[in-house]
């Protein structure tokens, strides 16, 4: 009967160890903006929505608009609740470094950066010169003015990455043209990126480009204009603007979110950086379905650009390029 | 060289605009004794409502031309309620007046961002007011970009500078507001409702302010975004003292800083800068800040009671 009773304990225990581990991993992820932003926010959140329809079972819970300032007190909070802290955005770093060794049993994420922050926090950094250098293809071979314009936004992390990419694509694709570019300082700023914009389009731009959500506003002025073409970074602007959008790239999380789960379930708990590029399918490339738009041959030499970034990882060495 | 100059001049015009019709608005406000430091929550009010009808009725597609200036008005019109909101505070139950200001800030733009995000949600634009080309005078070399192929409402902004120095200097009821900020007491002896001029200034003031968020959301960015306001309200109410309460001084400092910035994204835009751009970034802030060290050491006094609560049963 001991033996009986023993047994039937093993077999609960066993069964209730069985259910913890089928239980969902739970993920809270800090946002600085809205997830339908249309832009960086809303990329993370459709990733992870593409990681739990991909059969991870991920219990999500985003947290927006959430101040730089706010942060250290927001992550304190969720580190009670949740086994995975994701803080997306390069802004939430100092605090997740700060906060993530106060709780060594929770799993941290933080990006976008390539440093390593700790033994148990992951960090992800989007390898955005790809995108970048396709688009940059695509600009050189459509700039008619050979002049093409860059609306940026802050000279660091992926942001650096990109325009940095764009260039090498543009001066492959078109070593005539020239490129203006200004910074607004700002991520958000979508009325600095307008007036960017504008003052692009006035100096003669005929093709204009933009990382960062605050794009948009600058993509409205193109909009307005006639001849003047964009190069988009999402594909929401493909989809909003498909008069002068010619092709968009896209940032897929999913690579992020399915490369951390995957990681956490080989046993390893951080001091890892996940890049997310064309290999790992981390971007995605989509082209105006107008052919008027885009003609066959910029496509054909854009698709060429990206089959070699799918092939080879890190093969753009962006640093080499000095920017004016 | 020239182009460059241009290019400069054609770019920050327009960018003058909203800080123009939130400076001359503040200016009415503070004329008449109140200080508004609100003007940015009414701004974010007033780029919200501007764009809500024109999106309500055609998403973001085009829309009749009087959807738009239906948007605009009705941003007016909600401004306006809010300089009285903010009346009720500051004038009937007489509470400090800067803090008043900072909370009417934070619930503007707080309020603006929740109805946005419940009821449209989403970066959602509207196709908005284009500029428009005048025959003839737009093709003009050089000043025909500039002055003459410009949004509809950089001409109402400048005109408004006249019309708010006539209305302030001119018409009796600006005489009422400046004695109402200059020296209350005297005017409640001369029969002058104090309260209620007040209350009219700070609805006048507000409508502006909020006009001025409708024009960088319905004419500008065509766009809403928690962020779109982005601090002008608060460089509106710099503006002000730059200006010396004067209409004709506050356009001098909304073309300063709106040339200063365009300035600074040319010199990005053609790469003349050896310095880094977080420096030219900077630049239109440290121009204002340097300016109002300069003016504030002017003979040129504001309004005497600006700031100060007036109780007609106090003796002071």
């Amino acid at each position: 009967m001991k033996k009986f009773i023993a047994l039937l304990i093993c077999a609960l225990m066993l069964v209730i160890a069985c259910t913890a581990v089928a239980e969902a991993t739970s993920i809270a992820i800090v946002y600085p903006d809205t997830v339908d932003d249309k832009g960086w926010c809303q990329s993370m959140h459709m990733g992870v929505e593409k990681a739990i329809s991909m059969g991870y079972d991920i219990e999500y819970t985003p947290v927006e608009s959430v101040a730089t300032a706010d942060a250290p007190n927001t992550l304190d909070q969720l580190a009670e609740n949740y086994d995975i802290i994701l803080c997306h955005g390069a802004m939430f770093n100092t605090a997740c470094q700060e906060i993530a060794p106060e709780y060594p049993d929770q799993i941290w994420a933080a990006g976008t950066t390539d440093q390593l922050f700790g033994e148990n926090v992951f960090t992800y950094m989007p390898m955005s010169e790809e995108p970048g250098y396709i688009n940059g293809i695509i600009a050189g071979m459509m700039t008619k003015a050979n002049k093409v314009g860059i609306v940026g936004s802050t000279d660091g992390a992926d942001s650096a990455r990109y325009v940095r990419g764009f260039v090498m694509g543009l001066n492959e694709s078109n070593p005539d043209a020239e490129y203006m570019l200004s910074w607004t300082g700002s991520f958000s700023d979508t009325v600095g990126a307008g007036d960017i914009g504008n003052t692009f389009i006035q100096a003669g731009c005929d093709v204009l480009v933009g990382p960062a959500q605050q794009a948009v506003g600058a993509l409205r002025n193109v909009a307005a204009t006639e001849g003047v073409l964009w190069v988009g970074q999402t594909t929401a602007q493909l989809i909003d603007f498909p008069e002068v959008t010619v092709a968009a790239a896209d940032y897929d999380y999913s690579a992020v979110i399915v490369g951390l789960i995957d990681r956490i379930a080989e046993g390893k708990t951080g001091n890892e950086c996940i890049p997310l590029n064309y290999n790992n399918n981390g971007f995605v490339y989509t082209f105006s379905e107008n052919a008027e738009l885009l003609p066959e041959d910029v496509k054909n030499a854009a698709q060429a650009a990206w089959d070699k970034l799918v092939a080879t990882a890190n093969t753009l060495d962006y640093k080499t390029i000095e920017l004016k | 060289m020239l182009d460059f100059i241009v290019l400069f001049l054609t770019v920050g015009i327009p960018l003058s605009s909203a800080l123009l019709l939130a400076s001359l608005g503040e200016t009415v406000n503070q004329r008449s004794g109140v200080f508004n430091l609100g003007c940015e929550g009414v701004m974010c009010m007033g780029a919200f409502v501007g764009m809500f009808i024109p999106f309500m009725v055609g998403g973001s597609g085009p829309v009749a031309w009087y959807v738009n200036v239906a948007g605009l008005l009705a941003a007016a019109v909600v401004g306006a309620l809010f300089g009285l909101l903010f009346g009720v505070v500051v004038i009937k139950f007489g509470a400090p007046q800067g803090i008043a200001g900072i909370g009417l800030q934070l619930f503007g733009t707080g309020l603006a961002g929740s109805l946005y995000r419940h009821f449209i949600g989403g970066a959602q634009g509207v196709a908005g007011i284009n500029s428009i080309r005048i025959p003839i005078l737009s093709d003009l070399p050089i000043v025909g970009k500039m002055l003459f192929s410009c949004n509809p409402m950089v001409y109402v902004a400048f005109l408004m500078v006249p019309v708010v120095h006539y209305i302030l200097f001119k018409t009796p009821w600006g005489l009422r507001v400046r004695a109402c900020g200059t020296f209350p007491r005297a005017a409640d002896s001369m029969g002058i409702d104090v309260s209620k001029t007040r209350y009219q200034a700070l609805a006048f003031g507000s409508a502006m302010a909020a006009l001025a968020g409708a024009y960088l959301s319905v004419c500008y960015a065509k766009i809403f975004t928690d962020t779109l306001v982005g601090g002008r309200g608060f460089i509106a109410v710099a503006l002000v003292y730059f200006g010396r309460w004067s209409p004709v001084g506050v356009l001098g400092g909304a073309m300063l800083f709106s040339l200063a910035q365009a300035l600074q994204l040319a010199v990005q835009a053609y790469g003349f800068s050896a310095f880094p751009y977080e420096f030219l970034v900077m630049l239109p802030y440290v121009l204002v800040v340097v300016v109002l060290v300069f003016v504030g050491k002017s003979k040129h006094v504001g309004p005497a009671m600006l700031g100060k609560p007036f109780n007609r049963e106090m003796r002071t």
